[in-house]
């Protein structure tokens, strides 16, 4: 910005050179303002489950977490994703924020709804896939599997379940879907997961600056 | 009657106004103002607020006590109202006679918001480390409590870390 001296015979364009400066230091400003703010608030959304996610069966992969299987509340959303959606199963999140590097996590707790098996395996999983319409599996036909963070626990005998608290990154493309799932081998009866397991998903990065060594 | 720009409100005279030199100040100053705000933005964006912390000392644990820790640097107090995603790690550093399980837990203000667990049967110490997320604001106290079931005591280290993801403005 340039502000030259006024000279005697210029006092009246005085206001308007105000104006003008005005209007040029709030153009720069409110551009590079929105370019640190949309880096400091990359898209994030936190959900959580409102209803206890029963009957789970063994051997099979339960989704579980915020999906469709119950109820959710959005604890935090500053992207243009709907609240009342979840952000696991389908492919609005991926669609929504598009292609790029991404943060997931879950937090949940699974105890058994009727006797334990110690010591048995507890499987969760975050798992990626994309579409892929020649794809056939005994999971999902249509979904290829691309990623996957997982964590086996094993029931200790003391009671209480277990509870597990876990992150990965994935690369996601538009149209990908994220599961959260739950398997376990309590043969004796089946688990649930309680109310308030929480998924969260955070945009790390576009592609873009993404450099694959 | 001075007007104002649409966005921040930066104030300047109308033609036809007498021009006072407090125009150019309070000009100046607004424009000064949201500069400073704007550097605040950029220390932020350029240097994100992280964490590492290496709990000192070890801590004894009794067998079925959940139990706040207490060593020093336990406690991390979040500095900037934003999102964060908090890792703890609680590592047993005695045994006790007999071990079953391990569970960290991390608190916002006293509230547990996540945790993890281990079977430990056959006295297998083993480290846990939950990892979540954290809706933070300034002040708000971050703190670990540990329980193990068996018998006995058990000494526990621990170490923190914690990085923003999201300015919340």
């Amino acid at each position: 910005m340039t502000f030259p001296c006024m000279e005697p015979e210029n006092y009246a364009a005085i206001a308007k050179k105000l104006h003008d400066t005005a209007l040029i230091a709030e153009q720069q400003m409110f551009s590079l303002e929105n370019q640190l703010r949309e880096s400091l608030n990359k898209p994030t959304i936190v959900q959580a489950t409102t209803a206890a996610e029963t009957g789970l069966i063994n051997g099979v992969a339960n989704l579980i977490g915020p999906s469709f299987a119950g109820g959710i509340t959005t604890i935090f959303n500053n992207s243009a994703f709907p609240n009342s959606f979840p952000i696991a199963n389908f492919d609005t999140m991926s669609l929504t924020l598009g292609e790029g590097m991404y943060e997931v996590g879950l937090w949940c707790q699974a105890e058994a709804e009727g006797a334990v098996n110690a010591n048995t395996v507890r499987l969760f999983s975050i798992q990626q896939f994309t579409p892929d319409p020649t794809f056939v599996s005994f999971q999902f036909n249509g979904l290829r599997p691309v990623s996957e963070a997982s964590y086996t626990l094993f029931e200790p005998n003391v009671g209480g379940g277990v509870e597990i608290a876990f992150c990965g990154t994935f690369r996601i493309a538009a149209g990908d879907r994220i599961f959260f799932t739950f398997s376990h081998l309590n043969t004796s009866s089946t688990m649930r997961v309680n109310a308030g397991a929480t998924g969260w998903v955070h945009k790390l990065s576009d592609v873009s600056f993404t450099e694959v060594l | 009657m001075p007007e104002s720009t649409p966005i921040y409100g930066f104030t300047f005279p109308c033609p036809g106004e007498t021009v006072s030199p407090a125009a150019f100040t309070t000009l100046a100053n607004q424009i000064d103002a949201k500069l400073v705000e704007l550097g605040t933005l950029t220390n932020f964006a350029l240097n994100r607020p992280n964490v590492a912390i290496n709990e000192s000392g070890s801590q004894t644990i009794t067998a079925g006590v959940d139990t706040v820790l207490t060593l020093i640097d336990s406690t991390f107090v979040i500095p900037t109202a934003g999102v964060w995603v908090v890792h703890v790690e609680v590592r047993p550093q005695t045994l006790p006679p007999t071990l079953t399980m391990t569970r960290a837990r991390v608190r916002q203000n006293a509230v547990v918001r996540f945790g993890f667990n281990h079977d430990a049967e056959g006295n297998n110490p083993v480290i846990c480390r939950p990892a979540g997320v954290i809706i933070g604001a300034v002040g708000d106290v971050i703190t670990t409590q540990f329980l193990y079931t068996g018998s006995g005591t058990m000494d526990v280290q621990a170490e923190l870390s914690a990085k923003m993801i999201v300015l919340i403005p």
